[in-house]
């Protein structure tokens, strides 16, 4: 990675180098209206089209010097070492519904049939269909209650998003602890990256967080807003008791992060993480969606002696306090949509403030937000505009779509 | 079997000539999170895209031969005259949920403001946001409230389903009344265009279905399979007794008809309409998502020697039925995503099944069905594909977003 080795991301805007994204496969295409709503689709994108949508976003990483990293061929390449991919498939697979002896034994007898890793990864995401795996005995009350289920393991439609399973801080990575079971074995692959990757594996990452940890956290909620401030949400994903941990262990360690804002956020789908609401675009602007201004209660927690954290209830109104830790005069918040109302509404919905900068004043954004698109512009921001007719069906934008790996100090 | 009537349609698959569309406006911007539930959408399109996908869909028919009409475009011709259209902005006005006598005066003396009747149309197909108009006088506690509310007119936007509001039937038509409240105005549209549109007032058009009749109907369900037999759907959306209503006076009055086979369908709202699970594609070929097969049962309505309409529960299997009733001796029915499971449930919901037939054997489809589009080609169709990334929001396909007006 960077010359000294190992990730790097101390702000939400510096240059980014390297980023890691999914290419959306077939676990998109066994999405089903019955099981939309557990596996947290609204909709069921066509693939194809979601996957020319997610080159178009790959590619402008690549026009604008950002090396770009595929989660499934990291995971591929750390399972080519088989003592590694048998370890994998076990824990792969007791991380499932799978449970019964004849179930799992067949299971894993189709896993070992892969001659490549990158096609058994991409069937590990793509969810087991029952008629995949030949038939096997029958040795228990699930076998026989669940025969009339269509997957013998589910598919994985939320890996595109990138940004949950873990989220760069500083030189680290929290390896979060997702919310649903749904999402929960997502964070299996980065950590055997972490851990046994032939390069990843190798840089002795350090975590401020781990996927077996109590509380509930996700990377949605995790943004770094400078080298000394971190966001993070309380939100339907992200318990305030993860927060506290993180909290922690970050501080415990030689990293330059001394405060971190804790936001309050409603707990409703349509605000499921902190970045669904609120993005840093340059050093002074952020884009932020008016409603969650008046709910949004902030704390702020530092350091204090013998390792305890010290909290405070911010009381300053969000552009003052944001000003004060950024140490600013003037904090500009670009409401999407422009101010309350339809407008803003209908284009938070569709991730008008999920953007991702490249840069400094620099995005990634999607183009059905015109209006919002418009204001940032207006504000002087450069924007790199990206079609999404399908890949917002999954309810994220360009930042729930990426993880940067190593960003330029500011 | 040509016809120079303004309105014929005695098949699901005759020669496509003249349709009925609405392409997508700005009440398509009007959807918010909070509203799509009510206002029957699960997402909400990117309109700039869903025109350019409309547009696509418009050049594909024309292409092929078919007059394209645009339902605004015939309101503006029907309302020419003044107190015409006083009396729709009357009638348009009852339709809304509006309470508060002072802001329905005003809201029509905004109406009628408008010099161009096209900037009218739009303006109440697209809603009107609650800061758009502000009364002075307040006499009644409805003046008052409401204030949380965004919308003074909520938006249509289901317009561009013109399926639904009417159906064309033989020489006549049904014109629906939509189970939702939010879909009812829709049918004021099409009620003044069938009376008072120059085209068509003149025509004695036999309406075999009013808004008027106590039970709700909507053109989704209605498929019209032969010059002889209708199909017609007991759906979330269609209820028993308005099929009773629209089949007594079709099989009575109409020189053509015989038979009404009623399809009770499961509900549920993947399953909207019977045209979401079901739709005629050639002579004697049929789409049909499998999961309806098992669960759904048939009656057929006929008249008998002494004009008495009888009833039959029919007991064959679906295709044993339908060769029956179509004088055939076989009939293929293509199930969509190939056969129950994963493929046919996703496919299903993205309407596959959804189909528009523009001649015997030629349809069109939505490209993200591409396992049940493979499969009408395998059987020799000819399959011409539209894309839907955003038009597919709205949880509607090509046979729901065009009403055949003529066809051969």
């Amino acid at each position: 990675m960077t010359e000294t080795g190992g990730l790097f991301v101390n702000s939400e805007i510096g240059r980014l180098k390297k980023v890691l994204l999914h290419r959306p496969g077939k676990e998109v295409e066994n999405l089903t209206p019955e099981l939309m709503d557990r596996l947290l689709f609204d909709d069921i994108p066509y693939l194809k089209v979601a996957q020319d949508e997610h080159d178009v976003f790959a590619k402008t990483f690549r026009d604008n010097g950002v090396e770009v990293f595929y989660l499934e061929e990291l995971a591929a390449e750390t399972l080519e070492d088989d003592e590694i991919k048998e370890k994998f498939i076990n824990q792969f697979i007791d991380e499932t519904r799978v449970k019964s002896p004849g179930r799992k034994s067949a299971l894993i007898e189709y896993f070992h049939s892969f001659k490549s890793t990158k096609d058994l990864v991409d069937k590990m995401i793509a969810g087991v269909r029952k008629e995949e795996i030949g038939a096997y005995e029958r040795d228990s009350l699930g076998d026989y209650v669940h025969d009339d289920y269509s997957f013998i393991t589910d598919p994985m439609p939320n890996l595109y998003f990138t940004r949950d399973p873990f989220a760069t801080i500083g030189t680290g990575i929290s390896l979060n602890k997702m919310r649903t079971v749904t999402r929960s074995r997502e964070t299996i692959f980065a950590d055997y990256i972490f851990k046994y990757h032939p390069k990843f594996g190798k840089m002795d990452i350090p975590r401020w967080y781990d996927r077996d940890y109590e509380g509930a956290i996700e990377g949605g909620d995790e943004l770094i807003i400078s080298d000394k401030v971190l966001a993070i949400g309380i939100s339907q994903r992200t318990d305030a008791k993860a927060i506290d941990k993180l909290a922690k262990n970050i501080f415990s360690h030689d990293q330059s992060f001394e405060t971190i804002l804790a936001f309050d956020i409603p707990k409703i789908r349509a605000f499921m993480h902190l970045d669904t609401v609120f993005t840093m675009v340059d050093y002074d602007k952020f884009t932020i969606h008016p409603e969650i201004e008046g709910p949004l209660t902030v704390y702020s927690i530092k350091k204090g002696n013998n390792g305890d954290l010290v909290y405070k209830e911010e009381t300053m109104e969000l552009d003052k306090l944001l000003a004060k830790y950024l140490e600013l005069d003037h904090v500009d918040l670009i409401r999407c949509g422009g101010e309350k109302g339809i407008d803003a509404s209908r284009e938070q919905w569709n991730d008008g403030s999920n953007t991702l900068a490249i840069a400094p004043g620099e995005v990634i954004v999607y183009s059905r937000n015109h209006i919002t698109n418009q204001l940032l512009r207006d504000k002087g921001i450069k924007l790199h505009v990206i079609p999404s007719s399908e890949l917002s069906r999954g309810r994220g934008g360009p930042r729930c779509m990426s993880m940067p790996l190593e960003r330029e100090s500011l | 079997m040509k016809s120079k009537k303004a309105l014929f349609v005695n098949s699901e698959i005759g020669k496509l000539k003249k349709v009925l569309m609405h392409r997508p406006g700005k009440e398509i911007e009007n959807l918010t999170p909070e509203l799509m539930e009510r206002l029957l959408f699960d997402d909400i399109p990117f309109l700039e895209i869903a025109q350019k996908e409309h547009d696509a869909f418009v050049k594909m028919l024309e292409t092929k031969g078919v007059e394209v009409l645009y339902l605004r475009d015939l309101m503006v011709e029907t309302l020419k005259e003044d107190q015409l259209k006083e009396k729709f902005v009357d009638e348009f006005i009852d339709g809304t949920k509006l309470d508060s006598v002072n802001m329905k005066k005003a809201l029509k003396e905004h109406f009628m403001a408008f010099k161009k009747t096209d900037e009218m149309i739009d303006e109440m197909i697209q809603g009107l946001r609650s800061n758009t108009i502000e009364i002075s006088q307040k006499d009644t506690l409805s003046d008052y409230s409401n204030k949380n509310y965004q919308f003074i007119v909520d938006p249509m936007p289901n317009l561009y389903f013109t399926r639904d509001p009417f159906s064309t039937i033989g020489e006549g038509v049904s014109i629906s009344h939509m189970q939702s409240t939010v879909r009812r105005r829709e049918s004021i549209f099409t009620k003044y265009i069938l009376n008072h549109h120059p085209a068509y007032k003149k025509e004695e058009i036999p309406i075999w279905f009013d808004p008027k009749d106590k039970f709700t109907l909507e053109g989704g369900d209605i498929a019209v399979l032969n010059e002889k037999v209708v199909a017609i759907g007991i759906s979330d959306r269609t209820e028993a007794e308005a099929i009773d209503l629209l089949a007594k006076r079709l099989l009575k009055d109409s020189n053509a008809f015989e038979t009404v086979l009623a399809f009770d369908i499961p509900r549920g709202r993947e399953f909207l309409h019977l045209d979401t699970v079901f739709t005629m594609v050639d002579h004697d070929t049929f789409i049909i998502h499998p999961d309806i097969e098992g669960p759904m049962r048939v009656y057929s309505i006929q008249k008998d020697s002494k004009g008495k309409i009888i009833f039959t529960e029919e007991q064959m299997t679906l295709e044993r039925i339908l060769a029956k009733y179509l004088n055939l001796d076989y009939i293929e029915l293509i199930r969509c995503g190939g056969h129950r499971g994963i493929d046919a449930s996703r496919e299903q919901w993205s309407n596959a099944t959804n189909a528009l037939a523009i001649a015997p054997g030629e349809v069109i489809v939505n490209a993200r069905n591409h396992v049940t589009n493979d499969l009408l080609k395998r059987k020799g169709l000819d399959v011409s594909i539209i894309s839907c990334s955003e038009l597919s929001r709205g949880h509607g396909g090509p046979r729901c977003m065009a009403l055949p007006l003529v066809r051969e």
